[in-house]
């Protein structure tokens, strides 16, 4: 793995983990609106 | 006679609930569009700074490719702390006022500061690996050590929330161990600034030229990512709070049918 590797890994989980928790608190949100 | 005691419920208005999703939008869009521009000024727009091994001076890096992880590592940082920030402030109001909105709001803000805490952490060793080498963890380093027992002390809230059922006695213990908690907040800010022998750098420092966000495009880059990460922890605790709001009201209304 390259240093560039490395670094998208992590920049990618943190976008990744904070998009899927907002779309899952969304969903959650909407569902319980409903 | 019930064997738990409901807490009494504010009954929401319209208008609040109202005003709590025009903030819930308003939070989002700036949240997303900062967290582009951020982006997008992270890979395009901020030098990169010089290789030690090429041109050893005062802010060179081991690795200038991984430096770019600061732009998501120190922003997830501050919003943990934002997050927990907002945490002891609701169990402070809660405590005064017994109103149960705060203690949802508590709630939501543990969750969301444990999440960008883990991203911390996991994204800190990553930085770690390229910048120290492999599996460097010192727990003499305060810095490290600290940040670790703040996230497992919040980690520790979510699970004492759920252990315990009576709602008035879970609100009111969680409001205690929030406010309690809520010291190993300033301990992990400050770590590196009292024990000298951290090896983590020290970001914000006026006095100390090569702190790193002086240099032009790394300052500004900076500046939109920590904003960008303030907006969306704000949002995430909106939406987490109102979906706790909205869940024990129905819980109350199915109760009282």
């Amino acid at each position: 793995m390259t240093d560039a590797h490395v670094a998208a890994l992590a920049i990618g989980t943190v976008l990744g983990a904070v998009t899927i928790y907002a779309f899952w608190l969304l969903s959650a949100m909407r569902r319980l609106d409903r | 006679m019930p064997a738990q005691r409901a807490m009494a419920m504010p009954s929401p208005s319209p208008a609040g609930d109202r005003r709590l999703i025009r903030a819930i939008r308003l939070s989002g869009i700036i949240a997303m569009v900062l967290l582009a521009a951020g982006s997008l000024m992270a890979a395009f727009h901020a030098p990169l700074l010089p290789d030690c091994n090429v041109q050893p001076t005062e802010n060179c890096q081991s690795s200038p490719v991984g430096q770019k992880i600061f732009y998501y590592h120190v922003p997830s940082a501050f919003a943990a702390y934002v997050a927990f920030i907002v945490l002891a402030a609701s169990s402070y109001l809660y405590m005064s006022k017994e109103d149960e909105r705060f203690d949802a709001f508590a709630a939501a803000a543990a969750e969301v500061g444990v999440l960008f805490g883990a991203l911390t952490l996991f994204t800190g060793s990553m930085w770690g690996h390229l910048e120290w080498g492999f599996g460097y963890w010192d727990t003499r380093d305060m810095k490290l050590t600290l940040t670790l027992v703040m996230v497992l002390v919040y980690i520790a809230y979510l699970i004492l929330r759920s252990q315990i059922q009576d709602p008035r006695r879970r609100a009111r213990v969680a409001a205690v161990y929030g406010l309690l908690g809520f010291v190993a907040v300033p301990l992990s800010y400050i770590a590196q600034r009292v024990w000298q022998q951290s090896r983590h750098p020290v970001i914000f420092d006026p006095t100390d030229s090569s702190s790193g966000i002086i240099t032009p495009g790394i300052r500004e880059t900076f500046y939109v990512s920590v904003l960008a990460f303030f907006f969306l922890a704000m949002f995430l605790i909106l939406v987490r709070g109102r979906i706790e709001l909205a869940r024990r009201l129905r819980q109350q209304t199915e109760a009282a049918e």
